[in-house]
């Protein structure tokens, strides 16, 4: 172990180098306790010595000394307080580069801060779009699924028609029957919520479905005319062994003899026609006249 | 400031308060200091070869303070001292021209040999005061010679005599500033043959039993603290450990107010040990005279006592400014490399900032 290594014992680095100290900080340090020396060496003589230091020169080489230190001292002050300065100099350029660099994150993070702020406000705009869209889309299936459903239920209702499942019923309460069926049904909500054009679309889809279907059971074309009660008129045997009669009578009873000449024909009593019911009509007329009727407050 | 540190230890010259560097030592030792020289004079060429024959300071400073502990409990020196004082008095040579043991010591053996003094001469006969027999069986005591000469390298200031009536002249005449007298010689003592290391140590021991000149290789040699009376070149010998490539030296000074400069040796970082208060323990006329030939248990241990605390506190004078210093350039250096760090984090927080525009 080294007297250096004893005064930094505890900077690793001094551990490893055994260098020497700096001279001018030693002469420094130690150069106050030679001027003490000297001092109280000088102010404890007795006359004598006084003289005798006086006379031989020693008194001159002794404030030498003493000068020689103070001197030392006056230079290592000058050299430390030089490097200090410069020292401080430097580390004050570090703390400046330090502060600019701190601004300069200040406003990096500011401008992070913002762009941070901006994109949450794109997002947030973003999804209340992606969820304006995705609700259209939701609604553009629902109203698909709506539709795929009114079309099934329309296939469905003259499916049974085609197939016979009316027979028991007058041709127009075949019609009637059908309209009722499919406005309380799949169909019905399609109308009811469509938009206009295409309710309308679908309305004369029906009319031209279910006009083809009566002149198809009829026997006729869609436009022959023949004689209401031919449209009307029940078959005897139904007349007796069902319950359609009430039934349809009980279905129809919002009609209105005025208004909804056809479908009041058709459910109430086809032996008093109303004014307003032609006499001789087409499947045609039967048809168009009494979806109108079914439907009228479907389209408002 | 990396140049290896090779530390030299400087004793100089100063009779019984030699003591005062086994005080030196012992803080030296227990501060962990390594010194790879020595050098003496006089006591302090003594002091300088129990040292350098130890295996560590830790260990010098104990037999030091061992053989201090003999001298100032045994009746060795007892006779030489009070025929000391008892020419000093008789002769008045007590009236400062010389600080130290040894060189008042040759003074006196040389003024009175050559003014003749029948007293004197009857004293130097005498084996009981004068012999060196007590100073050998010390050194024959205390002293391992196979341990020196593979000890510590050490060096003695040896003055070449010119004779004592010439020697005590320019003594004189360079205490009072008009005149020198010539430079010591600093000897290696474990160049020297074996029979020859303890000649050159008695030549330059301080104590007052010495006053004979010593024959050494051929010439004769005195005290060395004779050497360069003005500058103490002799006294304090720094030079052979400058010349044997110390670049720092701890000087131990034993006297008040040391003329020694340190500005001799301006290449050499030097920590010069000078006593806080006076190393005075007597006043008066002869108090000076007391003090050298103060062989006494009390005066010892205080003198001990003294250079501990000096050292301690010469030591940590130092100690704070070399600290704050190399805490200082310690953190220039951690700024650097803080800023270099710094630049870099800057230039790249720079370029994600340019990503994101």
């Amino acid at each position: 172990m080294t007297l250096f290594k004893e005064i930094f014992p505890e900077i690793e680095a001094c551990q490893v180098l055994e260098c020497i100290p700096e001279k001018f900080v030693v002469d420094f340090a130690n150069g106050i306790d030679v001027v003490n020396d000297h001092l109280r060496s000088s102010q404890n003589q007795s006359f004598f010595q006084r003289i005798k230091e006086g006379l031989s020169g020693r008194s001159s080489v002794r404030h030498q000394a003493i000068n020689a230190s103070l001197n030392d001292g006056m230079q290592a002050s000058l050299t430390w307080l030089t490097e200090l300065t410069s020292s401080l100099a430097g580390t004050n350029l570090a703390v400046s580069r330090v502060n600019e660099r701190v601004n300069a994150l200040m406003q990096n993070t500011a401008k992070i801060a913002e762009y941070s702020a901006d994109t949450r406000e794109q997002l947030r705009e973003l999804a209340s779009h992606v969820n304006q869209r995705v609700g259209k889309l939701e609604e553009q299936l629902q109203r698909v699924d709506s539709i795929q459903q009114g079309q099934l239920h329309f296939d469905r209702v003259f499916s049974n028609w085609s197939a016979g499942r009316y027979a028991a019923l007058p041709l127009a309460g075949r019609c009637y029957v059908a309209l009722e069926e499919l406005r309380w049904g799949a169909f019905g909500d399609v109308i009811r919520q469509a938009e206009t054009k295409q309710a309308e679309q679908f309305i004369e889809m029906l009319k031209n479905k279910a006009l083809t279907q009566m002149a198809l059971d009829y026997g006729t074309t869609s436009n022959a005319r023949h004689d209401v009660r031919s449209w009307l008129g029940w078959q005897a045997n139904a007349v007796q062994n069902t319950v359609w009669p009430a039934t349809i009578n009980w279905m129809a009873d919002w009609c209105n003899e005025e208004i909804h000449p056809v479908s009041w024909a058709v459910t109430q009593s086809y032996e008093t026609l109303p004014l307003r019911m032609p006499r001789i009509c087409s499947a045609e007329r039967i048809a168009d006249t009494m979806v109108d009727e079914v439907f009228s407050e479907d389209l408002k | 400031m990396n140049q290896p540190m090779k530390v030299g230890l400087a004793l100089s010259g100063g009779g019984a308060i030699g003591a005062y560097q086994v005080g030196v030592v012992r803080a030296l030792a227990e501060s962990g200091t390594e010194v790879h020289s020595i050098s003496g004079a006089s006591i302090g060429a003594l002091n300088g070869a129990i040292l350098s024959s130890s295996s560590s300071l830790e260990q010098g400073s104990a037999r030091m303070g061992d053989i201090w502990h003999h001298l100032g409990t045994n009746e060795v020196l007892k006779v030489n001292k009070s025929a000391y004082l008892r020419l000093l008095t008789q002769f008045g040579l007590s009236m400062g021209l010389s600080p130290f043991l040894s060189k008042s010591g040759t003074l006196i053996s040389t003024l009175m040999s050559g003014l003749g003094v029948k007293s004197l001469s009857a004293l130097q006969q005498d084996e009981s005061l004068l012999s060196d027999q007590p100073l050998i069986e010390l050194m024959n005591r205390f002293l391992a010679p196979d341990a020196l000469a593979r000890g510590t390298p050490l060096y003695a200031s040896l003055y070449p005599t010119e004779g004592g009536m010439a020697d005590i002249i320019k003594c004189a005449l360079a205490e009072f500033g008009v005149g020198k007298t010539q430079n010591s010689e600093f000897q290696h003592i474990q160049a020297l043959p074996p029979a020859v290391q303890r000649e050159a140590l008695l030549a330059s021991a301080a104590l007052p039993l010495l006053f004979q000149s010593r024959e050494i290789n051929g010439k004769h040699y005195s005290d060395g603290g004779m050497g360069g009376w003005a500058t103490l070149q002799g006294n304090t010998p720094v030079t052979p450990l400058v010349a044997a490539g110390c670049n720092m030296v701890i000087v131990t000074h034993l006297s008040d107010g040391s003329l020694w400069d340190r500005h001799r040796f301006p290449d050499v970082t030097i920590v010069e040990i000078r006593p806080q208060t006076s190393l005075s323990r007597n006043i008066g006329v002869l108090g000076g005279i007391k003090d050298l030939l103060g062989f006494t248990a009390e005066n010892i241990d205080s003198w001990i006592d003294q250079g501990y605390r000096d050292s301690l506190a010469v030591m940590e004078r130092i100690k704070a400014p070399l600290r704050a210093r190399q805490a200082l350039n310690a953190s220039v250096t951690t700024l650097a490399n803080s800023m270099s760090q710094n630049a870099d984090s800057s230039a790249q927080l720079q370029n994600a900032m340019a990503r994101l525009k």
